[in-house]
């Protein structure tokens, strides 16, 4: 019978892809809604993007609006603010893959080599729960943990006789403390995809190392790091995809005049001039340019990947 | 087969389970109305919020059809609503189906309404105009009422002077468009210092800039509220949004960012006097003598501090000096803020703004016009100007809220406990536009007491609004030219740049070069165009 479905295949293969379709057709329902989702609220959007060639009225709409061609763009890239805002969201960024990257690498190396189950497991539970704290409560908690006169950290400077800092009044600290709470906030559920990777290594391979003599730090180095060493590239090519995209909702909490000068990143300029100042037209060319540099970086990451290293890429 | 048709239970179960998360994703964005793509299905939203409109319309027997709607800002102690909301529908006949938004939540929203040409037909900041109506104004969807001032709503038009309507005139036109709020008391804002701090530390009351800072300095040195530590002291504060009140003492009589010097329209960063004012305050950064969190003492925040027993003197409200030393007290019994004349600055410049008349919240949108409204608009809010109206929203409706006393209401208790309870209850609703008469805040203010017979903290709120007369000016209007609108982020920056000298972390080498970089950029222009903006509207 098997035989049969295949000698068809060979023959009429469009029928054969009906056929294989029908009989995956749960899995194709399954699927059906995040393919409706993506296509209405990811890739329809993106047709709107050509309100960036419009002086776009909001209220009479895109046949209502005049077309200027690159008129925005160009108002974008000669503003004051243009060089500002790639060097923040660029520094900023760059600092947390520095420092944001490889820590959920290395704190899933430790989970993964604790012996005691129970505490592993606790460990693991309070470090996921920052990431589910709402954005609003987590910039509060930071902002207290930081206040010069009612914070934790203030207490700590006066216990060792020390003035305490008004961090987020000082724009030198505003980058590190973004990487440090993003840290703080998301290193426990980040680490998860690299502990499920773990668990994909061939245990033989350990006993094999162990019997040749490998101590815990060869076995790190010559089998674990390797085996999550596709998953490691896969995040990072991600990671760089990212590197123009910034928090903005963190970003914008955090933001105040003091900062300013640093906390301005692309995502915040969009909001500003889309949401306050209704200038939708000039936000969406930034936005515009924000996602085709995005791209260029995901596909030059996923190039590299492949070139300079035994990773597949993501495609 | 039992197998197969567990998997297919299972697939139809999974695939359900995301249908509706799903759903929910889309619910979500379509309130956010944050992607382009609502505009789009913001056509369809609107027409059915049409459809529903009518479905009121034709519920509602006893309005007919007159009604509009009405998408404003609330903030406590306030209600949604209340009796008095229903007496205006009731008595004008006209009703009020009111979408209210409470605190950052209304720009955000209204932008969303805006590109799914969704409009409310009229909009309300509550005490200000709401974030991006000029951008509405520049593009048509505003509904000017300088016509109407004279004729559907001169009862609002009577009240105001030609004073007040250059303070309202949108400068690219020459136009009205926005009503409000009008109060004609120019007390509100007074400088205050606790006395008993003075007592305990042996200080004289301060009268010249010197004096103020040697009482500033030794807040700051010694253990002025006593409780053992001698470094939590804050000697002067203010309200971060309120920098207006400290630009006066230095001879710059400002709305905040504009000032009138020798008849011109001057951008304070540009008045000789802006230097001083920022190395004062770089001094008294530096010294201590200003919270270190100064940027962040808005509103909530700065209450907190002025509650906590540790401000030793500030500007704000007149009603703070009440408020905090009744909240003090709770700390230390002998806590008492007194209000004082106005800060005499380095330069002998002692004033402090009165409270403006009249303010520019609300507008009628285009959509009014298309739906229909505009006329039971202009009717319902001359309805609230008028004596009939006033009298309404002051003192509520007679026998229970007030009682007529030789002609004259006069509120009954609890309505004139507070202004708190006022709100709470429905009275001077300031979400709205009314009329708020001298006479029902003086009322309100005394409770019902003579000057006598109140307490100590309420007798210097009253002062308060008395003993700074001499001192009061006018604040210019601000003049949204087109230029003042379009570099927004420019003042921002300005203010960024302000800021982090003060508190030291520029010097002024690159204060100034900053500055001129931003003038460069359009700074200068929105400069020049306020100046032609005022010269203008003043011929």
């Amino acid at each position: 019978m098997k035989s049969k479905v295949k000698a068809s295949q060979v023959k009429v293969p469009r029928k054969s892809l009906r056929k294989r379709i029908w009989r995956a057709k749960h899995i194709y329902l399954m699927i059906l809604p995040v393919v409706v989702w993506f296509l209405l609220f990811q890739y329809w959007p993106m047709m709107w993007l050509s309100i960036s060639f419009f002086d776009y009225d909001l209220y009479r709409g895109l046949s209502g609006s005049e077309f200027v061609g690159l008129q925005n763009f160009i108002k974008f890239f000669t503003g004051l603010d243009f060089w500002r805002l790639i060097r923040n969201v660029l520094l900023m960024n760059l600092y947390a893959l520095a420092v944001g990257f490889p820590i959920p690498i290395i704190f899933a190396l430790f989970l993964n080599e604790f012996r005691t189950r129970k505490f592993k497991k606790v460990i693991q539970t309070v470090s996921f729960l920052p990431h589910f704290i709402s954005m609003v409560a987590f910039v509060t908690i930071v902002t207290e943990f930081l206040s010069p006169s009612t914070g934790v950290l203030a207490d700590i400077f006066r216990f060792f006789g020390k003035e305490p800092i008004f961090f987020l009044g000082k724009a030198k600290y505003f980058r590190t403390i973004m990487v440090f709470s993003g840290v703080w906030q998301e290193m426990g559920y980040s680490a998860i995809i690299y502990l499920s990777a773990l668990t994909a290594i061939d245990v033989n391979l350990y006993e094999a190392a162990m019997a040749d003599g490998a101590n815990r730090w060869k076995r790190l180095i010559h089998i674990t790091l390797p085996g999550i060493m596709p998953t490691i590239v896969v995040m990072f090519i991600l990671r760089i995809g990212s590197l123009i995209n910034a928090n903005f909702e963190k970003i914008y909490l955090f933001q105040n005049s003091m900062n300013l000068e640093v906390s301005e990143v692309i995502q915040t300029w969009v909001y500003k001039r889309g949401m306050i100042k209704y200038d939708y037209s000039l936000a969406t060319a930034a936005g515009l340019f924000n996602g085709a540099v995005a791209l260029i970086l995901v596909i030059a990451a996923n190039w590299f990947s492949k070139r300079y290293s035994d990773s597949s890429g993501v495609w | 087969m039992k197998k197969k048709m567990y998997r297919k239970i299972v697939a139809a179960a999974l695939t359900a389970a995301m249908v509706l998360s799903m759903a929910g994703c889309g619910d979500k964005d379509d309130t956010k109305g944050s992607s382009p793509a609502g505009n789009e299905s913001g056509s369809g939203q609107a027409g059915t919020n049409d459809s529903a409109g009518s479905g009121t319309e034709q519920g509602g027997e006893d309005t007919g059809n007159h009604e509009f709607s009405y998408f404003g800002a609330i903030w406590s102690p306030y209600q949604e609503s209340t009796p008095i909301f229903d007496e205006l529908m009731e008595r004008t006949g006209i009703k009020v189906n009111f979408e209210w938004v409470s605190g950052d939540g209304m720009e955000t929203l209204l932008s969303s309404k805006v590109a799914s040409k969704d409009l409310p037909d009229v909009i309300s900041g509550g005490t200000g105009g709401p974030a991006g109506i000029n951008d509405l104004i520049s593009r048509g969807l505003i509904v000017p009422i300088t016509d109407y001032l004279d004729t559907e709503l001169s009862n609002y038009g009577r009240l105001l002077t030609e004073e007040d309507k250059l303070f309202l005139t949108y400068q690219d036109d020459g136009e009205i468009y926005g009503f409000g709020l009008v109060m004609d008391v120019p007390g509100s804002f007074s400088a205050m210092i606790r006395t008993d701090w003075l007592e305990r530390l042996n200080l004289d009351m301060p009268e010249t800039w010197d004096d103020w800072m040697e009482v500033w300095r030794a807040f700051k040195a010694q253990d002025a509220n006593g409780n053992g530590d001698p470094n939590d002291e804050v000697p002067f504060g203010f309200d971060y949004n309120f920098q207006k009140l400290v630009l006066s003492s230095f001879g710059m009589n400002s709305n905040g960012e504009f000032s009138v010097v020798d008849g011109e329209y001057l951008y304070d960063p540009e008045n000789p006097n802006y230097e001083t004012y920022m190395d004062a305050l770089r001094t008294m950064y530096e010294e201590g003598l200003l919270s270190q969190e100064l940027i962040n003492l808005k509103g909530a925040d700065f209450n907190t501090l002025g509650a906590s027993n540790r401000l030793g003197s500030l500007v704000g409200y007149a009603e703070y000096s009440k408020n905090y030393s009744v909240s003090c007290r709770e700390l230390d019994e002998n806590a008492f803020f007194q209000c004082v004349t106005p800060i005499q600055g380095p330069d002998g410049a002692k004033s402090i703004p009165a409270r403006s008349k009249v303010q520019s919240s609300t507008f009628i949108t285009v959509k009014a016009i298309e739906n229909g409204h505009l006329e039971d608009i202009l009717k319902f809010f001359n309805y609230v100007y008028s004596d009939e109206g006033i009298e309404l929203t002051n003192y509520g409706m007679e026998g229970e809220w007030h009682e007529k006393v030789d002609g004259k209401p006069v509120l009954k208790a609890p309505y004139n406990e507070s202004f708190k309870v006022a709100r709470e209850k429905g009275l001077i609703p300031s979400t709205i536009p009314f009329c708020f008469t001298d006479d029902v805040y003086m009322q309100i203010l005394t409770g019902g007491l003579t000057y006598d017979e109140l307490e100590d903290t309420g007798k210097t709120f009253m002062d308060g609004l008395t003993i700074n007369s001499p001192y009061y000016y006018t604040e210019p209007a601000v003049l949204q030219t087109e230029s003042y609108v379009e570099y927004f982020d420019l003042r921002e920056q300005q203010v960024s740049l302000r800021d982090r000298y003060i508190t030291g972390e520029i010097t002024k080498e690159q204060y100034n070069e900053g500055y001129e970089a931003l003038k460069n950029q359009g700074l200068s222009k929105m400069i020049e165009d306020a100046k032609a903006a005022y010269r203008d509207i003043t011929k």
